[in-house]
């Protein structure tokens, strides 16, 4: 026996008496038709190939994270060095009556000329390395070249 | 998702990945959706959609983001820059070996994606002529369907852009004028415009109680 159904959508088709409410029912249907066309699927294995590259990209970050830390402990070994060379060691080796009347700074400047000639000596005679403002000043650009060029590194790493 | 993106966001910084993929899998499906309105293809897409989930995760792990925003709607940000950059690049990639590839898009050749996000009009009668409009007694539903992913997918996509970011994002007016550096009445006038340009279709086709049979 056939049975006969009455919803209140065939009511609104029927007698078409709520302008208002076909209009929103016809908004929701045309939204719910939008959704469903405009979704999309990721392949299968999407969430796993991510999580790959993820995993990659963390012992990349790993990776950088110890270049940083080696980076550091060079510049902070060649800080501690120039410091060691401008004030400790003319602090070690005292200071004339004459350099303290003419200021701290000027004090530095003189005793750091004396200290790299005195640490010069001291490399010629036990190494037979000559150790001057030269040697001192390539130096310091190779360290600033080395912590650059790891900065870059890490800049073109995370690009690519 | 069920944890909040704080506690996904404090997770992923203690070193457990496993919190990003509950992003992973949240966002993919409706992040391609947005992809594929852009890039058309569906390998680029994905492509494009795994670099975006990086630099989302490098934003993360390196406190680039900072909570001021959801974490789903920066997401999108990514995404969409990320699609349009990829566009751009493989546009004249494309062009410069074979041109065949670009003819399925709406794009003409040396358009900007961006500058046709301003000029986009959808003609009053551009669509009209696509389909054929004559009343007829019997219909399906699934007719009725075809006709709007017909439409769906045959609108410019400074139109299908904004209605994918509205209505598979989730994402609000205001959310998608800041994304697409959009004012916001455009926004909200190319919504309506493309809504209501699919509905003057249907209905010059399907009477409302025809339509209405299948809500």
């Amino acid at each position: 026996m056939k049975k006969f159904s009455f919803t209140i959508k065939n009511f609104y088709s029927i007698f078409n008496t709520m302008p208002d409410g076909n209009n929103k029912n016809i908004d929701s249907y045309l939204d719910d038709n939008i959704k469903q066309t405009l979704k999309s699927r990721t392949s299968d294995d999407f969430s796993f190939e991510m999580m790959k590259r993820v995993e990659i990209e963390k012992e990349f970050a790993k990776q950088d994270r110890k270049t940083d830390n080696v980076a550091k402990f060079v510049i902070g070994g060649l800080l501690a060095a120039m410091i060691i060379l401008s004030v400790g060691i003319p602090l070690l080796f005292g200071v004339s009556e004459t350099d303290q009347s003419t200021g701290y700074f000027s004090m530095i400047t003189d005793n750091l000329t004396g200290a790299i000639e005195y640490f010069s000596i001291l490399t010629t005679e036990n190494l037979g390395i000559a150790f001057n403002l030269k040697t001192l000043s390539v130096l310091i650009i190779s360290s600033v070249f080395i912590f650059l060029f790891s900065k870059a590194d890490k800049l073109l790493l995370k690009k690519f | 998702m069920s944890l909040s993106d704080s506690e996904i966001i404090k997770n992923i910084n203690e070193g457990d990945t496993s919190s990003f993929r509950i992003i992973v899998d949240e966002l993919k499906d409706k992040a391609l959706s947005l992809t594929m309105k852009i890039l058309k293809s569906r390998e680029d897409s994905e492509d494009c959609l795994q670099e975006s989930f990086l630099k989302l995760f490098r934003s993360i792990t390196s406190g680039k983001f900072e909570e001021r925003s959801k974490l789903s709607t920066y997401f999108y940000t990514i995404v969409y820059n990320t699609a349009v950059d990829n566009y751009k690049k493989l546009k004249s990639r494309r062009f410069s070996i074979v041109s065949i590839d670009v003819e399925g898009s709406s794009f003409e050749e040396g358009d900007d994606l961006l500058r046709k996000y301003y000029d986009a009009k959808i003609e009053k009668n551009e669509f009209d002529d696509k389909y054929d409009l004559s009343t007829e007694s019997i219909i399906s539903e699934s007719e009725i369907k075809q006709i709007i992913s017909d439409y769906i997918n045959s609108i410019p996509e400074q139109y299908s852009v904004i209605l994918t970011m509205f209505y598979i994002n989730d994402l609000s007016h205001d959310e998608i004028a800041e994304i697409l550096r959009l004012p916001l009445g455009t926004v909200k006038n190319r919504i309506f415009r493309a809504k209501n340009k699919l509905k003057e279709i249907i209905l010059k086709k399907f009477s409302e109680e025809e339509i209405l049979q299948y809500v």
